[in-house]
Order: C-alpha cells, then sequence, then structure tokens
C-alpha cells in the first residue's frame, strides 16, 4: 500500500458507442441474470479511438483545459501504434507543447494506476493532469463469442486531477502472468470466464481487504469497483462489507473495461472519498481511495 | 478462516434436486461426497449456475473467496 498526497477528482466526461445493442436473445436467461447486462454500446463504423476520446475532453470548459499540465491515456485499444493517443488528443484540444503527455496500457485495471500517476504529476508541477480512460472493445471482439462480445461497451472518460491539500489518497498494485484473459495484437479478446471467476475470488478480495486494513480509511462515501458482471460486484461488496457503499453502473451500460469506474462516478453523481478497484488482463488489480469532487 | 454457512437440513433434498436439474443428470447419482467433475454436467458455468440458484431458493450466501474452493455438494452445505 502506497500512501500519497491526496489525489482528486475535479471533473469526469463520458462518451459511450452511440449504437445500443439489445443483449437479450444473445444471453442465455442465466448469463443475462449473472452478468445483469442486458444491453451494451457500440462505436458506429468509422468511429476511431481518438474520435472517441475527443468527443470526452472536448466536455471540458476550455478554461479548465488551460489549466492542464500533462495528460495521461490509458488505453488498450488503439488503433495506431503511434502517434500515441494522448499526444494526439493534447494536440487536437491546443494543449501546450512542453507538456508530458504519454500512454500507458493496463486493461481494466488501469485507471488507479493512471490516477496514481496523475496525482504525483499534479504534486509536482502544481498543475492539473487530463487522464484519457478507456477502450473499443467491439474492434477486438469475437462477434461469435458470446461468453466475451456480450459483456463489452465502448466508452471512453476524460478526468481532470488535481492534487489536493486534505486527507491523503492511497493507492496499490498486484499483478501476476496469465493467459486466461488474453489479447494478441489483433484480438480477439478472450476469456476463461470461470478463471477470471476464482482470480477475483481467490486473490483480488484479499488484496482488497488487506488494502482496506491498511489504509484504515475511516470515511468512505463510496465503493466503485471495475464493473465486470453484476453478480460477482454485488458478492466483491459484500465480501468487503461495503454494500452500502456500492454503486454500479454495468445494469445500464455493462462492461466498458477499464472506464467502467470513471463513468459509474460521472452517471451515479459520486462523490467524496471514493474506494475504487479495478482488475482484469495480466492478470492485475488495483485500488484507490481518492477525493471525488461534487460536480454540478 | 472457516466460515459457518446454516443450510437449511430440510432443504437439501431439494438442493440434490436443483443439482439434477442443472447438471442434467440423475438424482441417484448425486450425493454429499460427490466432487467437481464426478458428472459431466458439473463443469465451471453450471458451477457457478448452482451458487447463484442456491443462493436464490434456499436463502444462503456463499462468500465470494469460497466459491471456486467448493469442490463436493456437501461444500455447499457448510463452509
Amino acid at each position: 500500500m502506497i500512501r500519497v498526497n491526496e489525489i482528486v477528482l475535479e471533473r469526469i466526461e463520458i462518451a459511450t458507442g452511440e449504437v445500443e445493442i439489445d443483449n437479450r436473445g444473445v444471453l442465455s436467461d442465466k448469463a443475462l441474470e449473472a452478468t445483469g447486462f442486458t444491453k451494451r454500446f457500440i462505436v458506429k463504423k468509422g468511429v476511431s479511438l481518438f474520435d472517441l476520446a475527443l468527443g470526452a475532453a472536448s466536455k471540458i470548459p476550455k478554461d479548465e483545459l488551460v489549466e492542464i499540465g500533462g495528460v495521461i491515456a490509458a488505453t488498450f485499444s488503439n488503433e495506431r501504434r503511434f502517434p500515441q493517443l494522448s499526444v494526439a488528443v493534447a494536440s487536437a484540444l491546443g494543449l501546450n507543447a512542453n507538456i508530458p503527455a504519454f500512454d500507458i496500457q493496463m486493461a481494466c485495471s488501469a485507471y488507479p494506476y493512471a490516477l496514481y500517476l496523475a496525482g504525483r504529476m499534479a504534486a509536482d508541477t502544481g498543475r492539473k493532469i487530463l487522464v484519457l480512460d478507456g477502450d473499443i472493445q467491439s474492434a477486438l471482439s469475437d462477434p461469435s463469442d458470446v461468453s466475451t462480445t456480450p459483456l463489452f461497451t465502448d466508452a471512453m472518460s476524460a478526468t481532470i486531477v488535481s492534487a489536493g491539500e486534505g486527507d491523503s489518497s492511497f493507492v496499490d498494485f498486484y499483478s501476476k502472468s496469465s493467459d486466461i484473459l488474453s489479447c494478441e495484437a489483433s484480438g480477439p479478446i478472450k476469456m476463461d470466464g470461470f478463471g477470471v471467476f476464482s482470480f477475483v475470488a481467490c486473490e483480488v478480495v484479499p488484496f482488497l481487504k488487506r488494502f482496506l486494513a491498511e489504509a484504515n480509511e475511516t470515511n468512505i462515501d463510496a465503493f466503485v469497483p471495475h464493473q465486470a458482471n453484476m453478480y460477482m460486484v454485488r458478492q466483491l461488496a459484500n465480501s468487503l462489507a461495503l454494500n452500502d457503499k456500492l454503486y454500479t453502473s454495468g445494469e445500464e451500460f455493462a462492461n466498458p473495461g477499464s472506464a467502467s469506474i470513471p463513468l459509474t462516478i460521472a452517471k451515479r453523481g459520486v462523490s467524496g472519498r471514493v474506494f475504487i478497484a479495478g482488475f482484469g488482463a495480466g492478470l492485475s488489480a488495483s485500488a484507490a481511495i481518492v477525493t471525488v469532487k461534487k460536480c454540478d | 478462516m472457516d466460515v459457518k454457512l446454516h443450510f437449511p437440513s430440510e432443504k437439501r433434498e431439494d438442493f440434490f434436486l436443483l443439482a439434477s436439474e442443472i447438471f442434467e443428470v440423475e438424482r441417484s447419482l448425486l450425493n454429499e461426497n460427490t466432487r467437481y467433475g464426478d458428472v459431466s454436467g458439473w463443469d465451471s458455468v453450471n458451477h457457478l449456475r448452482l451458487v447463484m440458484e442456491a443462493e436464490r431458493r434456499f436463502g444462503v450466501s456463499y462468500p465470494l473467496e469460497k466459491i471456486p474452493l467448493m469442490r463436493t455438494l456437501a461444500d455447499f452445505f457448510t463452509i
């Protein structure tokens, strides 16, 4: 567990795919019940990851963009190895060229990783950092694989991060290599569902319990985990005794990868001291307690 | 640490009938000692189906950390 300066999320903007897909008739009744994902959203043909990212970031008011002193893009689905998504969006927004802009890749665990880096950069520079987090998962999915494709939504988030002067934030990370969740360069995403479930049950739960015990945070206002599937999310909250703090969005937006955490915070109006947890490919897991400002 | 699970004893036969239905095997093939993989229908997907349906029908709650470790039908009664 790493104790850091307060990481403050000042604003989160979201862009999702515009095409709504009904999962009823695709997933069995039992799979619908387990996942809770009755619908998902994918981008229209021809929409790129850059388009989706700019769509989210462009919602940030211009007077807030001038305060940005760095850009981090967390994604695994950039169609192009370079130019990097962070650099492309920074230029498109007209940001100063003399700021750090770089991409990271940690699949569904990425958001807490990106916030940790952004929080350090914000503290070091005294400026705000733009975190872009999300993916076009549909482009890397096998349409015939009902164990993966119906779960995934395309979405991108844009978060403004600053360094606060209040209570510390806490972050922690966990990883071990496994092919039970894999994706070659051109796809498709392949997943051993029960293997991932077992990883979450047997390794992520103890990791999160240790994190909470070490952070010893007594004032958690909300718990926002990665929206992998609704049964797992509810069971996870139950294991951590955080049922009454749990916020979810999967029942409306399915699984948008690592963007599920910022999407849930934005769409559900979450604010205060928020415990977030990511987990997924690597295999990996991440946790953070951050401060989320209430957005008007 | 073992978690005590209260599975109503009068419902145990109903549980075996549920497992028989989900695994698509004769009830006579199942008992408390039946292990994961002993019958072809008890695979990973049906394991989770049995967990979820048992929780709903019998009012029990299995700790997430224990679910992958439940390897005999007896494990559904006590953990």
